[in-house]
């Protein structure tokens, strides 16, 4: 264990852990807990969007898919554009509309608590629903961030995998529990910050160390010329698949709940524009510097002596005659300890912690708002007082925390598949809900409940139980769509109230 | 011995639509600034 990389991750822990307290005294009530009050800055909503969005994959999955297929693997290139253009479009469309009309629409702090109030459900079911699908997929997503965490806490400290686990999730639970929405968002905030600076870095210092991009590029082409190529794929039927399901990555931003509520807690909707320059300049930087670190790493392991890795518990393995990463997914971590000093090694890593941590939080919190507003505040105790929701909050952050936090102990857990479920299960419950919602007045409630349930099911069978063929096109496409088409046919055969039609115009006229 | 160059459409996927992204944010940035 080298004690000075350790020292650094010590110290970033101990700041995340001061935010958390300091954040705790400004924190009065459960639109303050769940929501920061609405008083987010645009540079604050913009980097915490980006970190609670993108977790360890942007550090280690897309880098780790790019090392194995360069650009010719249609996953990673394609796959980073799809994001990159549907965060663009969240920002565009969704980010202004929905934040004047959750505010419009009995001021709502969830996005259960928007449905309902957008679709006059006095019979709660919508809420209901809503918030069961997010406590579903949340509790497996942030199960699955901390078996990453503590992968990386075992594999950089030769900890056990369960004290890594443990002491991963005490910190992040520990400062979710303590300040809160603005606790999150203030350290996703400096999460998303190392986190750019680290995947601009690490790739820059690797490309030099290697000679430069053309000595890059020959090398990378000696290995297979079909990783220089992004359509290498396209002609056959896998091949188009695989790019459309990259690019499909895209629809899941209009309905990450995680992300949306970033949208609802700006402090004005005349912050949009700015805080849209800032998050898309940030992720797509990001997303860049990520693809980049892949891509160089090919070349990198594939040419240079890095038998020192062993040291640091990293394996290699030989394929075709090269040595090659056992685990792809390892490269960021093998540059840092290759190419940096123990104290900014440190610092990267932690960037990936970084990366996990504020993603967890996020979900935690917005799991602990549908516990604490969806379910005890709307069903149980109508006239519960904020103090009381506060802690109700509180004390569902912890519980989902320890659920998740189990189901991560064991590590060959297959909850790090449910990521793409998870993603793909908002994206299609949420994401076409929540746009129809926003601009389209003729919707229903049952249309909007239809919905959900269609997308959430068709993405639980085409995910989970049917392979092979067009089986193999990743789940958010058929799901996105058939949302949309349930949606608008159900939403056509029932009929809008004067309510709903006047609440719809006041939104438009303040967005004017 | 060959010389490898990333392939035309690789050139244009990746380094067109994302940069366009950054510049259509930055002239909204000045667009609707009196909004």
């Amino acid at each position: 264990m080298d004690f000075t990389v350790l020292a650094t991750f010590i110290v970033y822990l101990i700041g995340m852990l001061v935010i958390g307290i300091v954040m705790y005294y400004r924190t009065n009530n459960l639109s303050d807990y769940v929501l920061g009050g609405r008083s987010l800055s645009p540079s604050v909503a913009a980097l915490s969007a980006g970190a609670s969005d993108m977790s360890g994959w942007l550090l280690l999955g897309l880098p780790g898919a790019i090392y194995v297929s360069g650009f010719g693997g249609a996953y990673g290139g394609w796959m980073a554009i799809g994001l990159a253009v549907g965060a663009y479009l969240n920002w565009q469309f969704v980010a202004k509309r929905l934040r004047v009309y959750t505010e419009v629409s009995n001021n709502s702090i969830t996005i259960p608590d928007f449905l309902e109030n957008r679709f006059k459900d006095k019979s709660h079911i919508l809420r209901v629903i809503s918030a069961l699908v997010i406590l579903l997929f949340f509790t497996f997503y942030t199960s699955s961030g901390m078996v990453a965490g503590a992968t990386l806490f075992e594999s950089s400290f030769d900890l056990s995998y369960n004290t890594a686990l443990w002491i991963g999730a005490i910190v992040v639970v520990s400062y979710t529990f303590l300040g809160g929405f603005l606790a999150v968002v203030w350290t996703d905030f400096f999460q998303g910050i190392l986190m750019l600076v680290a995947l601009i870095v690490v790739p820059i210092v690797a490309l030099n160390e290697i000679g430069g991009w053309d000595a890059a590029v020959q090398a990378i082409g000696n290995v297979d010329p079909a990783l220089l190529d992004m359509l290498a794929g396209v002609g056959t039927f896998a091949g188009t698949i695989a790019i459309i399901s990259g690019a499909a990555w895209g629809l899941g931003y209009f309905g990450q709940p995680h992300i949306l509520v970033r949208f609802m807690a700006l402090r004005s909707p005349k912050d949009v524009p700015k805080a849209k320059f800032v998050g898309t300049t940030w992720m797509i930087l990001g997303l860049y510097g990520a693809v980049f670190t892949g891509f160089i790493g090919i070349a990198f392991i594939g040419t240079q002596d890095v038998s020192q890795l062993g040291e640091y518990g990293i394996k290699l393995v030989e394929e075709n005659g090269m040595q090659v990463l056992d685990n792809e997914e390892t490269i960021f971590i093998a540059f840092t300890q290759l190419l940096f000093h123990p104290v900014i090694a440190g610092i990267l890593l932690a960037a990936i912690l970084s990366a996990i941590m504020s993603t967890i939080d996020s979900q935690l919190l917005v799991s602990s708002s549908a516990v604490a507003e969806d379910f005890y505040k709307a069903i149980f105790r109508k006239k519960a007082t904020d103090k009381e929701l506060v802690w109700v909050g509180r004390i569902a952050t912890g519980v989902i925390a320890l659920i998740a936090t189990l189901l991560a102990m064991n590590p060959e857990n297959s909850v790090l598949e449910l990521v793409d479920f998870a993603w793909a299960g908002f994206g299609a419950a949420f994401g076409p809900t929540i746009i129809l919602a926003l601009f389209w007045k003729r919707m229903t409630r049952n249309g909007a409940l239809a919905g959900i349930v269609a997308g959430a099911v068709t993405v639980i069978v085409w995910g989970g139980y049917l392979e092979g063929g067009i089986f193999d096109l990743y789940e958010i496409v058929p799901g996105f769509i058939l949302n949309l088409i349930v949606t608008v046919i159900v939403s056509l055969l029932g009929k809008t109230t004067s309510e709903m039609e006047s609440e719809f115009d006041e939104t438009l006229a303040q967005l004017k | 011995m060959e010389e490898y160059a990333l392939s035309g459409a690789t050139w244009f996927w990746m380094f067109v639509p994302m940069p366009l992204l950054i510049l259509f944010s930055i002239v909204s940035l000045f667009t609707k600034k009196g909004d």
